[in-house]
């Protein structure tokens, strides 16, 4: 397994590098972030809503990056069409992406990105220009958090940005979200307040050289006869943002805590949560047997946010 | 805990001004820029004439015009296939722009959470606010100039709401006025009520409480029997509130009336 160069080199069982996603799981769950997180387990079936949103997010990102390499409209649509059924198409196999979701499928993803591209065919949301003049599309960002272990070894966080793009001469952090779900204002609320948003919009105040204006929620409803697409702004406040801040400073000393002691607490009432954590199954054995369990239903994998995905 | 005698409603206004087209709201700000107060307009209505002709005719303080100042925020239009609709949807950023940095040309008078209590930040008028919100969320959605769905709305709702908020905060320290027309809504229930001309039928009852005052602006008669006025206890169906009950006029004349209002509540 490679190195996961986001841990501690002084305390192995502490991250020196969060994002958003180590930190949602530790404030979820402690046991969920030692098994997911520091451990790496993930369920061997990957989820379909993971497979679909990752090729959504890529094909989206390969007509920003043929647009601005000046391609016009029409070729680009067709390049992405081409691009979608081709990683939906399983080389070893012989055979498309297989997925028994009736929302999310090949066809539906087709159709998706067709139907965004038709709809934003002339987008007033443009994608910012890098000084390096790439698109600013997945964008991977890593900043001092300001927090320092307790052997005073820095602490950063990091993340990516789906895009920073202008509406009417203004800066938003662009992210992209597919739900099954109806996407009315109901579907923006969840987003305030939200870990995940709450440090991009940090991220992009920090990293990025230009006044960030908040944040759009690029919003995709895919039902099975139709997809449907709404964008919203979701709103962080400066003491908003600084209690988010002060309150990571919490958590990252209670997971240093945690990591000195080498034990993660179970948080029995977020077991529920988001459809069922994964581990559900392995947490309602007795702790002698979960590794064998462990071990025979999940795989691993190193996470490690400091991973760069796009440009940094 | 600080005591109810420093409670920050002797010292700042956040009032919703209400009233018709054509009932003076606009032109009463002349009584505030004679009274002292700066007066600093974000002009979504295109409609601060009246208050230059009022502030100019002799009837004020001859410096009361220059306690003034203003900018006119508005959206050029475009035909689109016949019908009028805006060729773009930047007046709500360049309202927030303005609240966070108010500049105008070289001039920049900061963050309105810096401007004191002798300062009155107006916003003329939560109706033209309101359509700035709906057409930045078609703009931002590729539909700019057609039929909003009905998420368009909620969305544009929550924007103004949150906005409302933002400036009803304790952190806001300036006095904030918001003209504002009205519209009758009325269901099954009952009779039909007065509320804010704002966004759909959910956010207009909920406007009011985001404001320690919310006075009326009416008029009576025609021609020379013209009686323009500014009632501070709910007239009909119209709710209104204020923060001193004790101490305040049923009505005012519409020339002196929200100067004698910011004089009584903050005896």
């Amino acid at each position: 397994m490679t190195t996961n160069n986001s841990l501690s080199k002084i305390s192995p069982n502490f991250q020196i590098a969060w994002d958003s996603t180590s930190i949602g799981a530790f404030k979820t769950c402690p046991r969920l972030y030692q098994l997911s997180i520091l451990e790496g387990w993930q369920p061997r079936e990957i989820s379909v809503h993971l497979t679909f949103g990752l090729h959504f997010h890529s094909a989206l990102e390969k007509y920003d990056h043929l647009r601005f390499g000046g391609m016009d409209y029409d070729q680009a649509l067709r390049e992405v069409v081409k691009y979608v059924l081709t990683i939906t198409w399983d080389e070893k196999k012989n055979r498309p992406w297989i997925s028994d979701d009736p929302n999310k499928n090949r066809l539906t993803l087709l159709r998706s990105v067709i139907w965004y591209l038709l709809q934003f065919a002339d987008d007033p949301i443009e994608t910012v220009r890098l000084a390096n003049g790439k698109p600013a599309v997945e964008l991977s960002f890593r900043f001092d958090s300001g927090y320092t272990t307790s052997h005073g070894e820095s602490i950063l966080l990091c993340g990516h940005l789906d895009r920073l793009a202008m509406l009417n001469g203004k800066a938003f952090v662009l992210d992209r979200k597919t739900t099954k779900s109806t996407i009315n204002s109901s579907f923006f609320d969840k987003f305030s307040p939200d870990n995940q948003m709450t440090l991009y919009a940090i991220a992009g105040k920090v990293v990025y050289n230009i006044q960030i204006e908040g944040i759009i929620v690029d919003g995709a409803q895919i039902a099975q006869s139709f997809t449907r697409f709404l964008r919203g702004t979701v709103p962080r406040s400066e003491p908003v943002l600084e209690e988010w801040y002060y309150d990571l400073g919490q958590y990252l000393a209670t997971a240093e805590l945690y990591a000195a002691n080498g034990y993660w607490p179970m948080n029995d009432k977020s077991c529920g949560q988001y459809g069922g954590c994964p581990f559900r199954k392995i947490c309602s054995l007795p702790p002698s047997v979960r590794r064998e369990w462990l071990q025979a239903d999940f795989t691993r994998r190193v996470w490690d946010p400091l991973q760069v995905r796009g440009d940094i | 805990m600080p005591p109810l005698s420093q409670h920050h409603s002797s010292t700042t206004t956040k009032l919703l001004f209400v009233g018709d087209s054509g009932a003076g709201k606009t032109g009463a700000l002349a009584s505030l820029a004679s009274a002292g107060f700066k007066v600093r307009i974000l002009d979504l209505d295109n409609g601060v004439d009246v208050l230059r002709d009022l502030l100019t005719n002799g009837k004020y303080s001859k410096d009361a015009i220059e306690n003034v100042e203003y900018v006119t925020i508005t959206e050029p239009m475009k035909n689109q296939g016949g019908k009028l609709v805006p060729a773009k949807a930047s007046v709500w950023q360049r309202v927030a722009g303005m609240l966070g940095d108010w500049k105008d040309g070289e001039r920049s008078l900061g963050s309105i959470t810096t401007w004191d209590d002798n300062t009155v930040l107006v916003i003329d008028s939560l109706t033209m606010l309101s359509d700035a919100a709906l057409s930045y969320i078609l703009a931002m959605n590729g539909r700019l100039g057609q039929h909003p769905h009905q998420a368009d709305w909620g969305l544009a709702q929550a924007l103004v709401e949150n906005l409302l908020r933002m400036l009803y905060d304790e952190g806001v320290k300036c006095n904030v006025i918001i003209n504002c027309h009205i519209k009758p809504m009325g269901d099954d229930s009952g009779p039909e009520r007065y509320y804010p001309n704002t966004l759909g039928k959910a956010l207009p009852p909920k406007v009011g409480r985001y404001f320690n005052t919310v006075l009326l602006a009416q008029s009576s008669g025609r021609g020379a029997n013209l009686k323009r006025q500014i009632f501070t206890t709910s007239q009909g169906t119209i709710e209104c509130k204020n923060t001193a009950p004790s101490k305040v006029a049923q009505s005012y004349p519409l020339e002196s009336g929200l100067a004698d209002y910011f004089k009584a509540v903050r005896v």
